[in-house]
């Protein structure tokens, strides 16, 4: 026996002796997979949201929800001198001065856009091929549910910025919050604190976007695939198919190492059109930024702000 | 460049595993499936410790149970301050009805200039405000004031427009969306987010989309230094419906 093979023999045992796991081991890496690409659908949504738990939590160290008006006095001379609220000062604060701030935002949000449509094709790969039936209901549920809240997540996220696509966001959340029947002008002042656009509901959404949803997504996210492991994938109907209940045609143990190339492949791609909008929009902030920041305050401060911009 | 770096060094680590993989023997692999379903027997047991479970925890005595529901339920009739500061939006009828436009107040543009007799073109338009700091008061102000010829204009009461100037609130009806879109021959404004259409010339009565109820008109007048003011407040609150308001 070669020395390597020793330690590993050493390792497992030892590993072993404790924890009992050489079952487990040997069943996980029996698993077989299905070979065809669409059963990485699902695991682009997965990935996508580890990479969006990461850069988020090192945007969270910059980002302080907050609506007092500020005039910016930061690094980037175009804007130095509006008055605006904080949140979109704390954004220009990200993009310009924090390093590696602007590739971070970039990459949480396409990130973000790719973890929803991922979430879409994989439904309707799930959908269009039947996966759903029995005995896989329940996970079909849950991952109605995974989109229903990935769109609250994303809602959430979106009206933290503080521009103009958040105010607008709010804005017919308020109204259809205000529009419910009876109880509607209760619920809408009881979560924006007052009349729109509100006191507290930028500090609710920020606390709803970085802890309470991405926590109630995780169960659910971590139920889904449990089951998926359990249950075992579908798989395409073969003609020669020998026997119905065994997971054999258009399976292999090959695919072993597919999901840590299609991870890294996921952060790959986001990184590098993060950076390749980066770079275009370095280039060009001189013209975009201020033509939509600028307008935004006058000195005696008659203008509308967010909320009210002229469209 | 950082951005590039990361890209390309992730693009590395995703390339080994799949030279990895073309090294390996590309197999079928069999996994028999198993049935989910537990044996009969083993229900039966389940059932027996849960509904053993359940005598031991008492549910089946109705006293014990209503009791502890009554006990419960008793504070939660008895009177006490609403839950969640929500005695905060006490007066939220109030505060919805009103905006921030006062009898006198100039319209200022979103540059901070009050406009005059005479700024505007026929067929032009300007987003105006009231001169208020608070984005509280700001946010449910905005207007849009619209100029056509006198005679275009078919609205019943003459009084608060002044030759051929109009205003309408430009928050939209339907969801509160910025209605600023206007198009000059056929005095049409649209709502970007779900194309409720008004007729600028008819009182901005609603002729297509999802709004249910014209824009409501802010009432003006011309001051003695020639500068546009509002007559007052809206005569309805703005924006979309609720529960609580009367039209």
């Amino acid at each position: 026996m070669t020395l390597t093979a020793k330690a590993a023999n050493g390792t497992g045992r030892w590993v072993d002796d404790r924890l009992g796991s050489s079952n487990f081991v040997r069943r996980s890496l029996n698993k077989v997979f299905p070979d065809h690409w669409s059963f990485m659908l699902g695991e682009i949504a997965l990935y996508t949201f580890i990479i969006l738990l990461l850069s988020g939590t090192y945007l969270a160290f910059f980002y302080t929800p907050s609506l007092t008006e500020v005039v910016y006095d930061g690094s980037y001379t175009p804007l130095v001198g509006v008055a605006d609220e904080r949140g979109l000062r704390l954004d220009a604060d990200i993009a310009f001065d924090v390093r590696g701030g602007l590739l971070m935002r970039q990459i949480h949000h396409w990130a973000a856009l790719l973890f929803m449509v991922s979430i879409v094709v994989h439904l309707m790969r799930v959908f269009f091929t039947g996966a759903f039936r029995k005995p896989r209901e329940l996970n079909w549920v849950i991952g109605v549910l995974l989109l229903i809240l990935g769109i609250l997540e994303g809602f959430a996220g979106y009206s933290l910025p503080d521009d103009l696509l958040s105010g607008t966001g709010l804005r017919i959340a308020w109204s259809i919050m205000l529009a419910v029947p009876v109880v509607g002008t209760w619920v809408a002042f009881l979560i924006f604190g007052s009349e729109y656009p509100g006191t507290d509901i930028l500090d609710r959404l920020y606390i709803a976007h970085v802890f309470i949803v991405p926590l109630i997504l995780l169960g659910p996210d971590h139920r889904h695939l449990m089951m998926i492991w359990y249950q075992k994938h579908t798989q395409f109907a073969v003609p020669a198919a020998p026997r119905p209940t065994s997971s054999a045609a258009g399976c292999t143990r090959r695919t072993r190492p597919r999901p840590v190339a299609s991870s890294s492949w996921c952060s790959a791609s986001s990184r590098a059109w993060a950076a390749w909008r980066r770079s275009t929009r370095c280039g060009s902030t001189a013209r975009t930024t201020p033509r939509r920041s600028a307008p935004a305050r006058s000195p005696t401060g008659t203008s509308a702000g967010w909320t009210a911009r002229p469209a | 460049m950082l951005g590039l770096f990361m890209a390309l060094a992730s693009f590395g680590i995703g390339r080994a595993p799949s030279v990895g993989q073309d090294l390996m023997v590309d197999e079928e692999a069999v996994q028999e499936r198993h049935p989910f379903g537990s044996p009969q027997d083993e229900r039966d047991a389940t059932g027996r410790a849960l509904k053993h479970g359940l005598d031991d925890a008492g549910i089946k005595r109705p006293p014990l149970l209503l009791g502890t529901l009554a006990l419960v339920a008793a504070p939660c009739a008895a009177p006490r301050p609403l839950p969640f500061g929500m005695g905060r939006s006490a007066n939220k009828e109030r505060v919805l009805a009103q905006t921030a436009w006062e009898a006198g107040m100039r319209l200022y543009r979103s540059n901070g200039t009050p406009v005059k007799v005479g700024d505007l073109q026929i067929g032009a338009v300007e987003s105006v405000f009231p001169d208020v700091e608070l984005p509280q008061l700001r946010a449910d102000s905005p207007v849009l004031l619209i100029r056509m010829r006198p005679e275009e204009l078919q609205v019943e009461q003459a009084d608060g427009i002044f030759e051929g100037h109009i205003a309408y609130s430009s928050i939209c009806t339907h969801l509160g969306c910025p209605v600023k879109l206007y198009e000059q021959q056929t005095h049409h404004l649209l709502c970007p987010c779900h194309q409720s259409t008004f007729d600028a010339s008819r009182g901005a009565e609603v002729i297509f989309g999802p709004a249910a109820r014209a824009l409501p008109q802010l009432a003006i007048s011309v001051d003695d230094e020639g500068y546009f003011v509002a007559q007052g407040d809206f005569a309805e609150p703005i924006g979309p419906s609720y529960w609580e308001r009367d039209s």
